[in-house]
């Protein structure tokens, strides 16, 4: 823009226009050769400049350009469609994606959820889920609406009577077996969802471990992980690795199940290796003696609880609650 | 020629342990004359400090052999004895137990039951072979109750032990196939020691030995 001021510090519109070269101010003396993107209020100006005016006055030439460019996009705003309301005009900015600027998403492309165990065999099979239940269902017996879960849900099976059966056994309480037999189920399915979250978590990380919090703490530990991760790839090929080519700067490949080679070294100080030599043979001695130490400890502690174990149990057991 | 890894070392000395039990430390630390293990080509060998260092000039691909031969490692790395350390392991089963930790023998004294076993290591293992059956030992069979002459007492089951002719000729050595006490039961055509090697290797597999 403009930036003449008077000497008041205030800025007078005449002032302006006067010394614009139209005395509208709003119409600039050059071609429009701008790729506007309206939505954004923005506009871009890809005309190269013109150098001997850029050379002659730096300044100068940048803010003109840019005043004439600010001024065409505002023209072209205000010959946007109008709305009035109540308090004043609103253009209506165009809403088509070819002139919207591309701009990078922000976040990364939602990947699709993984499957469970159930949901790949159920698309497998073709086995559609019901549609949802629910929330409320019509109890028979209590002739009252009741919700279809929790403990007092409707049409709720309430063992009062068992029928006995053959193969019931003689001392056993079927009440008792059928709630352990509850007891399994939930805890079956827990390791189902324990499992299922173990699988998709390690799909989600492509491999690299089980860690799953990417906070500051296990930073360390997913940089490793990552390394692991990708030095196996490395060796993933039908030749294990044998003919890759090295890519510029990379380090050794990495080998798989080969263990560093230690205690090579100086080979003239026969002093030093026969010393080392001792000390690998006190090792070998002295393991011996100690983990029967511990052995001998371990036996006797674990006898004496055993013998406690047998004490605090062998009263007579209680009465089972019927 | 090169030293033997830590991992080397380990299972090498596990395996000598097994016929020499604690004299092993006085091959390693030898009062006469320094010597050292060196592996050439998977082979271990047994030298003096002052051959290794002559042999030190000599590039590994034109290093046929020197010193003794121990045995080699296998392409899995476990440790094959092989018969021409008979010499050294002959030797140190002979000599008495000298090298006993002052603790070892102490917990010996005060907790013998606990205590016993440990020192299988410690000791060492002879069998005598009776002279009819000594043919039949350097032929490579294992050796049957028939032919057992004498044997230490107290040997346990599997256990690395050096054979002898009657008259004190080391003749090979072998893994005890049943213990002391259950050899005196045993009827005669029973195997009493498995064969690993005998002196016979120095003409059956003269070419591969040293």
């Amino acid at each position: 823009m403009s930036t003449s001021t008077t000497s008041t510090g205030v800025v007078n519109a005449s002032d302006i226009l006067e010394n614009s070269r139209y005395s509208s101010g709003h119409l600039v003396d050059k071609d429009d050769t701008l790729k506007y993107d309206l939505k954004n209020l923005t506009a871009y100006d890809y005309s190269s400049i013109n150098k001997v005016e850029f050379k002659e006055n730096e300044e100068e030439y940048l803010k003109n350009l840019s005043r004439d460019n600010v001024q065409l996009l505002v023209t072209k705003l205000f010959s946007l469609p109008i709305k009035a309301i109540e308090e004043g005009a609103l253009a209506l900015l165009p809403n088509d994606f070819a002139s919207l600027t591309p701009t990078p998403r922000e976040k990364e492309l939602p990947s699709a959820k993984s499957h469970t165990r159930w949901e790949a065999f159920a698309a497998l099979k073709g086995i559609k889920k019901k549609g949802k239940k629910a929330r409320m269902e019509w109890d028979e017996h209590y002739q009252e609406y009741r919700q279809s879960y929790g403990a007092n849900r409707a049409n709720k099976h309430e063992d009062y009577i068992m029928e006995a059966k053959e193969s019931d056994k003689v001392g056993e309480d079927p009440f008792s077996k059928a709630e352990e037999e509850k007891r399994e189920k939930v805890n079956k399915q827990k390791k189902r969802e324990n499992r299922n979250l173990e699988e998709s978590s390690m799909r989600s990380n492509a491999g690299i471990g089980k860690v799953k919090d990417f906070g500051k703490d296990n930073r360390s530990q997913l940089k490793s992980d990552i390394g692991n991760t990708f030095n196996v790839a490395k060796v993933s090929t039908a030749s294990m690795g044998k003919f890759d080519r090295l890519m510029k700067d990379e380090a050794v490949k990495p080998q798989r199940n080969v263990k560093k080679q230690r205690g090579l070294g100086d080979d003239s100080n026969i002093a030093n290796e026969n010393k080392s030599n001792m000390k690998v043979l006190d090792r070998i001695f002295n393991k011996e003696s100690n983990i029967n130490v511990d052995k001998a400890t371990n036996q006797f502690i674990a006898q004496e609880q055993k013998a406690n174990y047998n004490k605090k149990f062998d009263r007579p057991q209680k009465r089972q609650k019927k | 020629m090169r030293k033997l890894t830590d991992e080397e070392t380990k299972v090498f000395f596990e395996k000598i342990i097994k016929y020499v039990g604690k004299n092993i430390t006085l091959m390693v630390e030898r009062k006469d004359e320094p010597h050292c293990f060196r592996v050439q080509k998977n082979k271990v060998y047994y030298i003096s400090e002052d051959i290794m260092r002559k042999a030190q000039n000599i590039p590994r691909d034109s290093l046929a052999s020197l010193g003794t031969c121990f045995g080699k490692f296998t392409k899995s790395g476990k440790f094959k004895l092989q018969i021409t350390c008979l010499e050294y392991l002959a030797q140190y089963a002979k000599v008495p137990i000298i090298f006993i930790s002052i603790l070892s023998t102490l917990l010996l004294i005060y907790d013998n039951i606990v205590y016993t076993n440990q020192f299988n290591s410690s000791k060492q293992y002879k069998v005598w072979v009776k002279p009819q059956s000594e043919m039949s030992w350097m032929y490579g069979n294992n050796l049957l109750k028939a032919g057992l002459g004498r044997i230490t007492e107290d040997t346990p089951q599997n256990q690395g032990v050096v054979l002898y002719s009657m008259n004190d000729i080391p003749i090979g050595f072998g893994v005890t196939a049943k213990s002391t006490g259950e050899c005196r039961k045993l009827d005669p055509t029973a195997l009493v020691v498995y064969h690993i090697c005998d002196v016979g290797e120095y003409l059956r597999d003269e070419d591969t030995l040293f």
